[in-house]
């Protein structure tokens, strides 16, 4: 008797598992890392399961999202903690480290075959450039602003209250007469306001190759220092702005304690700010300072290995086939489906935003449940063109990737710098650099004076070495 | 057990024969100024804190930090007040986490050094160095990350929160130490006497006489935990949040504040419109220390006063 | 050997062990009580062999250049897959031009606060047990343990409070009694004083209570019958407080001794806010580690300087508890 009972059990079992319908019913589910200096937004589960409604039911896909800040990512891609899909750029989880040890997975083909319609939404030269290292795609990029142009964003009320009116673009070194007129006017607080990292995207004029040490300027395109790797005292252009800098300190200008402060608040009314984005973002009400702003472009816009790889996804090099796919198809469908990609950039429809229609476009408002708990910058959970545009802020993605044909796109191509070799001078002239930085990008520091010293201690540091290293590799990309 | 008169209720000082052995008028008041002036000098940066927490965050751009601004606010406590919930749970989080791991690290500290203390033990050589080397000598951040969770199984438990931090050499030490000074040979021999094991001479002769010494190594645990935010960050992924304990909820808060302070010219306007940074912060570390102060004078009991194990001597 | 310190406690029994030949032979047996205090301390043996020596292996990150390799475990990454470097991951460090400063700065910094810490809490720890009113006692030790709570960076904003040039508490009090602003960041004279006494501000409550806790502990009696005899508040200190203090302050000063080449990275990069002109005075090791590393991620580099603190320390460690105990046999690490 108890032996039939056994075979009986035994049989059914055999028999459920054979019986229950294929794992193929079931989505996929796969683990998707994202970015977030902080902690998670707080209806994180909330807007999960929404989007793994729709998901589920377009394309068979779910998934877990985790966020992640700096030293988590690098503990867990360290140790090897499984993912699927994870946030990877050139200022968190280092796409180029990774992708050249080998972390990610080669999307190559796989892109082409299974999710052809992804391959075609991003243009070409995006894949190239961006998501591509040493000829293999590793990473999807993520459309946002690929170009970077420089502003300076401008207190248009009080600038214009003087008679200086606000043109489209200047020169760099133009700011003074407006720094100087503004020194006249007003007195309540200095008229270009720093913090220690200056106005940052000055530098941006060049393409950094390795810290803030050895760059390769845009400007040289077309001379005959092109594609050549030089130490940061030969950009002309970046000294003569470290110049002006220093001369508008010493006229008073810049805010005296500018290299110790961490950032110039809110709260006030600095009447220049930078600014890095594209023609005609930063014009109307700015909560920096409660102003009216206007953005005038000084540089750009420019388009680089760095300037699109602001945003990108890639997979883990230890997934299947199969769950590659699925997040191919997972990130194909947050490019092509915007009710989607708004689900997962704005929330739940009614609970953390409405839709509303401006001009005939139809726009985002958010409700106060949505800014208060489920708000992040856009390009996190992927493209920002495809989401819908917010109302207080309608922007015409078409026309701006249109501009981006007049960039001025680097000629370095898709080249990254695999510092593998020259690690420890690479960490001996950060530390360096580190030390005069803050000093240099606000003005504090007389350049041309402390040059010598500066670069007797690169050198001991070993930038030569690096620079020849690195000029090796380009000279060898470039070659092919 | 041998009628053995411990006394444990600290005995104020002024009493008996102590009375005569107090300090001139004049020195005891040079003395008070000294501690008077000492105590203004460790309080006035917390109240200092406290009023920048109320500042607007308007006076303090304009005006830099002042102990009278002049503009308050309660901004920076109503944006805490909005989370409400979210902080709530996590109070409740860490007063359980600390509570446990101060016991755990008590129970594990004192064990040890008691044995340590005993001078005929025969490990002691072996123990000592066994607990002196790791104080040198560690795997790292990525060994100890990956033991914990791939060997250990820690990871989003309320467990990796309390077990790596239950334990220090330097506490072991300091609890050695007191027991090989303070605690006369004379009790642990009337106890063997009696033929009580070590463990009822540990727990009924040893350490009803060591509170002093407890309360202040529990109370470092205490303050060590109640503190302690980076075992989090490490071992709580995002999608765990119910496990999250005070400290990290906050330091998430702030850090995503600066992070988007420092970024500013990328961040849409959307988010940025109503974050007070400086007076939040100030609110922040309000919220942590106030607790932890107040729990302070619990232990402090145990430090004064003197305690008579004179009754025991032979 | 391993006697229980007695001091020199007037008028009580020293109670010594049942004499020499027994002590011999209890240490080649293991007897019962050993036994005992085995499984006593069995939980904590265990806690050390789990947290703290399984985890050991890390160590070899500082003579490899890690990588994880997908697919496969954490050790075969670590062990197999990684290559072999030597010494290369100590190189970084001595590159800098201002290595010589930075070791000054963490060993002279270092030696000031060892100095500092094992005077001032001491004597501050003696006098608040001696105060007449208990009250003030209380609130003064409460008071004092605050500093403890605020991190370095909320201590550098409100230094930056005082010592700010445009707005700061001082440079308002100088202009106001006539004199002209100082630019503290900018200026390095002051800071090796200004660093010292933060530290000292932020950090004398807490060892003060390990010295609190040493006082309470001392056995009443050994006052009562020194006032009998008549000697004084200073004698009594003197020949009873201190020596029963001996012992802790000696482990504190060898503990501290051993951590001489780590320091407070809050302290010495917060406070001074990065400022590039106080460098020279306030760049120490952990300091210079921060910024080498900030750009790449370098775990490899991280811990080949945690190896090289520690093996120094450890080394300095041992040296300075050989000094203690020719001084004082009794006390002593180990």
């Amino acid at each position: 008797m108890k032996k039939l009972v056994l075979l009986i059990l035994t049989l059914s079992m055999i028999l459920s598992v054979g019986l229950c319908p294929a794992q193929a019913d079931e989505p996929t589910k796969i683990i998707w890392w994202l970015y977030a200096s902080g902690d998670a937004p707080i209806d994180t589960q909330f807007v999960q399961e929404a989007a793994n409604k729709y998901s589920a039911e377009k394309i068979g896909v779910v998934v877990e999202l985790i966020f992640k800040n700096d030293e988590q990512f690098g503990l867990d891609m360290d140790t090897g903690v499984y993912y699927d899909m994870t946030f990877t750029c050139d200022w968190a989880n280092s796409f180029v480290d990774n992708a050249n040890n080998e972390m990610f997975y080669d999307i190559t083909d796989l892109v082409k075959t299974a999710t052809p319609a992804l391959y075609e939404r991003i243009d070409q030269k995006y894949w190239d450039v961006a998501g591509s290292l040493n000829g293999k795609i590793y990473a999807v990029p993520t459309l946002k602003d690929m170009a970077s142009q420089q502003f300076f964003r401008m207190d248009k009320e009080r600038y214009e209250a003087i008679g200086m009116e606000l043109p489209e673009s200047m020169e760099f070194a133009d700011l003074e007469a407006y720094l100087a007129a503004y020194k006249d006017n007003y007195d309540d607080v200095y008229p270009l306001m720093l913090g220690k990292a200056g106005l940052t995207g000055m530098s941006n004029s060049a393409q950094w190759i390795s810290g803030s040490y050895l760059c390769s300027p845009y400007h040289l395109a077309g001379t005959e220092r092109e594609n050549q790797i030089i130490p940061f005292w030969e950009d002309e252009v970046l000294m003569e702005r470290f110049r002006l800098l220093h001369k508008w300190y010493g006229l008073g200008y810049i805010n005296p304690d500018a290299a110790t402060t961490e950032t110039i608040g809110r709260e006030i009314r600095a009447s220049v700010r930078s600014g890095s984005a594209w023609a005609g973002y930063y014009s109307g009400y700015s909560a920096w300072g409660g102003m009216e702003v206007q953005g005038v472009s000084y540089a750009g816009p420019f388009m680089s290995t760095a300037t699109m790889r602001g945003a990108m996804n890639a997979i883990n090099a230890a997934a299947t086939e199969e769950q590659a796919v699925a997040c191919l198809k997972y990130l194909e469908l947050l490019n092509i489906d915007r009710t989607f990609r708004d689900i997962l950039r704005f929330g739940v429809e009614g609970t953390h935003f409405n839709y509303v229609d401006v001009d005939g476009v139809k726009a985002v408002e958010r409700t106060e449940q949505g800014t208060n708990n489920w708000s992040m910058d856009g390009f996190v959970t992927g493209s920002v063109v495809n989401a819908s545009v917010t109302s207080n802020a309608i922007y015409d993605w078409e026309k701006i990737y249109a501009d981006y044909d007049k960039a001025l796109l680097s000629t370095l191509g898709a080249f990254s710098f695999n510092k593998e070799d020259v690690e420890a001078e690479c960490a001996a002239c950060s530390a360096v650099m580190a030390k005069y930085n803050a000093e240099l990008y606000t003005g504090t520091l007389d350049i041309d004076e402390m040059l010598p010293t500066i670069k007797e201690e690169l050198e001991k540091a070993g930038i030569f070495d690096i620079q020849k290293e690195a000029q090796r590799q380009l000279d060898e990309y470039l070659g092919k | 057990m041998p009628a053995i008169t411990k006394k444990t209720t600290p005995r104020p000082t002024g009493d008996g024969l102590s009375r005569y052995n107090q300090l001139k008028p004049l020195t005891d008041f040079t003395f008070s100024v000294l501690f008077i002036l000492l105590a203004l000098l460790t309080f006035l940066p917390l109240l200092f804190v406290f009023i920048i927490s109320l500042s607007s965050e308007a006076t303090i751009a304009q005006h830099g930090y002042s102990f009278f601004p002049k503009e308050l606010s309660l901004d920076s406590y109503a944006y805490l007040w909005q989370s409400k919930d979210y902080i709530g749970r996590s109070f409740i989080n860490s007063i359980g986490i600390t509570i446990a791991g101060t016991l755990l690290g008590l129970v594990l500290t004192s064990t040890l050094g008691y044995t340590l203390s005993r001078p005929n033990y025969r490990l002691k050589r072996l123990y000592t160095v066994m607990i002196l080397v790791p104080m040198f000598f560690s795997g790292g951040l990525v060994a100890r990350y990956m033991v914990n969770t791939q060997i250990y199984g820690l990871k989003n438990t309320y467990l990796a929160l309390i077990l790596p931090g239950a334990c220090s050499t330097f506490y072991v030490i300091i609890m050695r130490t007191f027991f090989q000074t303070t605690v006369p040979d004379s009790i642990i021999e009337s106890g063997k006497i009696d033929g009580a094991s070590q463990f009822r001479i540990f727990t009924q002769l040893v350490l009803p006489i060591s509170l002093p010494v407890i309360a202040t190594i529990g109370l470092f645990f205490t303050f060590n935990y109640w503190n302690a935010w980076y075992g989090a960050m490490l071992y709580l992924d995002s999608n765990h949040r119910e496990l999250y304990p005070l400290q990290y909820v906050l330091i998430s808060i702030e850090r995503n504040i600066s992070f988007m302070a420092r970024n500013e010219e990328y961040f849409s306007e959307e988010i940025i419109a109503t974050l007070p940074t400086e007076t939040m912060r100030m609110a922040i570390v309000m919220v942590v220390v106030l607790p932890i102060a107040c729990s302070y004078p619990f232990f402090q009991r145990y430090f004064v006063g003197g305690l008579t194990i004179g009754a025991v001597k032979g | 050997m391993a006697q229980i310190p007695i001091p020199q406690k007037p008028q009580v029994e020293t109670t010594s062990p049942k004499g020499d030949a027994s002590i011999k032979k209890k240490r080649r047996r293991f007897t019962w009580d050993d036994l005992e205090l085995t499984l006593l301390s069995l939980p904590t043996v265990a806690w050390f062999i789990a947290f703290c020596y399984i985890p050991l292996f890390g160590i070899v990150f500082a003579f490899k250049n890690y990588k994880y390799k997908p697919g496969t475990g954490f050790i075969y990454s670590l062990f197999v897959h990684s290559k072999w470097v030597g010494l290369k991951n100590f190189k970084f460090l001595f590159r800098s031009p201002d290595i010589y400063n930075i070791f000054r700065n963490t060993i002279g910094y270092n030696l000031i606060f060892i100095l500092i810490g094992v005077t001032l809490p001491v004597a501050l720890a003696i006098m608040i047990t001696q105060l007449r009113s208990r009250k003030l006692a209380k609130v003064c030790q409460t008071a004092v343990f605050l500093p403890h709570f605020l991190s370095w960076v909320v201590i550098s904003y409100f230094v930056y409070a005082f010592l700010s040039t445009d707005k700061g508490l001082i440079n308002n009090i100088i202009v106001a009694t006539g004199g002209d602003r100082i630019m503290w960041y900018q200026n390095k004279s002051y800071w090796p004083f200004i660093l010292v006494f933060i530290n000292t501000w932020k950090t004398f409550g807490y060892s003060m209570v390990v010295y609190m806790a040493t006082i309470t502990g001392i056995d009443r009696s050994l006052y009562e019958s020194a006032v009998i005899d008549g000697a004084t508040k200073w004698q009594q200190c003197k020949g009873i407080t201190l020596p029963m203090l001996r012992p802790i302050i000696s482990i504190m000063f060898i503990l501290n001794v051993g951590h001489i080449f780590s320091t407070d990275f809050g302290l010495f990069y917060q406070v001074p806010r990065d400022s590039n002109s106080l460098i020279d005075v306030t760049q120490t090791l952990d300091v210079y580690v921060h910024k080498a590393l900030l750009q790449s991620n370098n775990y490899n580099y991280s811990s080949a300087v945690s190896l090289l603190q520690n093996t120094l320390g450890c080394i300095l460690l041992i040296a300075a508890n050989l000094v203690v105990k020719r001084i004082d046999p009794e006390s002593g690490l180990f």
